[in-house]
């Protein structure tokens, strides 16, 4: 009789601790399984369709009365200007021609594709280039104006406000947000900016279009041959090869420089190099 | 899988005393239900084939949307990885399930060395399994129906065969405590599969929400 409750005891204890190994197994693997799941989600979900390197994405400048191909929306005539924030010669490109495009633009004759690459990244200058770049994608991102007014305006900030090559001082991330705030949008663009969505994209552009120089300036895929004596005369003329003479096709006159922040000595290099 | 040629050994009836393995119950239903659900997505997968042999326009059953539809991962090469659909390897092989499923549940005491051969061959189906997932997912880039339910059953009949046949070992410290957790390897093993499926289709599966 002794015996008997002291089997059932001993027995009762085992299954308990059975039943507490369990516990504690089933306990733990929901534990690493919840996590697992939140975590990828989060991955998931907030790093959504962020662009690889590798590929090539512009950013689409049009008015809606843009000339289309007939019997396509394809605009008929796709200017693609391959541009780095912090190349000078780019800044002189923007400066000449910068009015000009937008005028194209604005009356219909033309849809611009920018690709913002990066050849000019470095420590030295903070990886401005892809940094600025990104931004710029972000803002595009951000902005529902029809013909992307404020990326534009971001842009031309951009380049007003540019940088010294062998300078110190580069803008900030916290700057960028700035200024896309005051070209007119905020939304998703200090998150976009500080994850840093685009700069695999940005950072891959120059090669996945096999960019050597900035600015490189294409007119539906065709060279247009950019230096220092190129005027938007020739821009326009070449325009005006393809979609023949159609009102609103002139060249406008270049913006009013904004003193180079450093005189190029007599710039001697015709070629947009850098 | 492995083909269990009869023994023919004269002092068979000794060691087979020494190594019939007891299965449990929940085992050998588990064994059953992995090989009937097994046997059932391979025969509608080999149908289904020949349907489509028969009229190349035929739209599978499990043709649901762009992600889940078998009609474009049966046409592709991984398919057909030894030169003949896969699917008819897991007839054979589940079969083999069904049956040794039968036996254990009704208490017919199977030798040690046929647990041992059903556990390979489960391994072997788990590697291949595990390669037709990575080329699902990443090569094909569609999921088919038929064939998720075979590497759903795959794994959990890995984790009771491999139990059933490593039994011995189980006075080995590491070996038991493997022992102790294995369907918590097993849930971790579905919670990672389901999460490659979420993130590598995540654009489609956004677009349904």
């Amino acid at each position: 009789m002794a015996t008997k409750p002291k089997k059932t005891a001993s027995y009762d204890l085992k299954a308990a601790d059975r039943r507490r190994n369990m516990l504690v197994r089933i306990g733990l693997t929901t534990v690493v399984v919840i996590f697992a799941v939140a975590l990828v989600g989060y991955i998931v979900i907030s790093g959504k369709e962020k662009p690889e390197s590798g590929e090539s994405r512009s950013i689409r400048v049009a008015s809606s009365k843009v000339i289309t191909k007939e019997g396509t929306t394809e605009p008929k005539v796709v200017l693609s200007v391959y541009e780095d924030f912090l190349c000078p010669v780019c800044r002189r490109f923007e400066a000449d021609f910068g009015s000009t495009i937008t005028q194209l633009i604005d009356n219909g004759v033309i849809a611009t594709d920018y690709y913002m690459v990066a050849i000019l990244d470095s420590p030295a200058t903070k990886n401005y280039s892809s940094r600025a770049g990104a931004a710029a994608y972000c803002v595009a991102d951000e902005d529902t104006t029809p013909d992307k007014q404020i990326f534009r305006r971001f842009h031309a900030a951009l380049y007003a406000q540019q940088p010294s090559e062998t300078g110190t001082v580069f803008p900030t991330n916290e700057q960028l947000i700035e200024t896309a705030r005051q070209a007119g949008v905020v939304g998703k663009v200090p998150e976009c900016i500080n994850n840093g969505r685009y700069l695999g994209l940005v950072e891959g552009l120059a090669g996945a279009n096999n960019v050597q120089a900035t600015p490189t300036i294409k007119i539906n895929g065709q060279d247009f041959p950019y230096s220092a004596q190129a005027t938007p005369a020739d821009l326009v003329a070449k325009i005006k090869e393809i979609v023949g003479d159609v009102p609103g096709l002139s060249a406008a006159p270049a913006a009013p420089v904004p003193p180079p922040a450093p005189a190029p000595p007599a710039a001697p290099a015709p070629t947009p190099t850098s | 899988m492995t083909v269990a040629a009869p023994s023919t050994d004269p002092s068979a009836p000794v060691p087979e005393a020494r190594s019939a393995v007891r299965v449990k119950t929940a085992s050998a239903v588990w064994v059953l239900i992995a090989g009937v659900v097994g046997l059932t997505a391979s025969i509608t997968l080999t149908v289904e084939k020949i349907e489509l042999l028969i009229d190349p326009s035929y739209v599978p059953s499990c043709s649901i949307n762009p992600v889940l539809s078998c009609g474009s991962v049966m046409v592709t090469p991984q398919a057909s990885a030894f030169g003949f659909p896969n699917s008819l390897l897991g007839i054979v092989g589940f079969t083999v399930v069904v049956v040794t499923g039968v036996l254990a549940v009704f208490k017919v005491a199977l030798p040690r060395w046929y647990w041992v051969g059903l556990a390979i061959g489960t391994l072997l189906g788990t590697v291949f399994v595990h390669w037709l997932i990575v080329q699902s997912l990443y090569h094909i880039g569609a999921l088919c129906p038929y064939c998720m339910v075979v590497w759903t059953v795959t794994i959990p009949l890995l984790c009771v065969v491999a139990s059933i046949a490593l039994q011995p070992l189980l006075g080995n410290v590491v070996a038991r405590v493997l022992y102790q957790w294995r369907w918590s390897f097993v849930a971790l093993w579905f919670t990672a599969v389901m999460l490659m499926i979420l993130e590598r289709f995540w654009n489609y599966w956004s677009t349904l929400l």
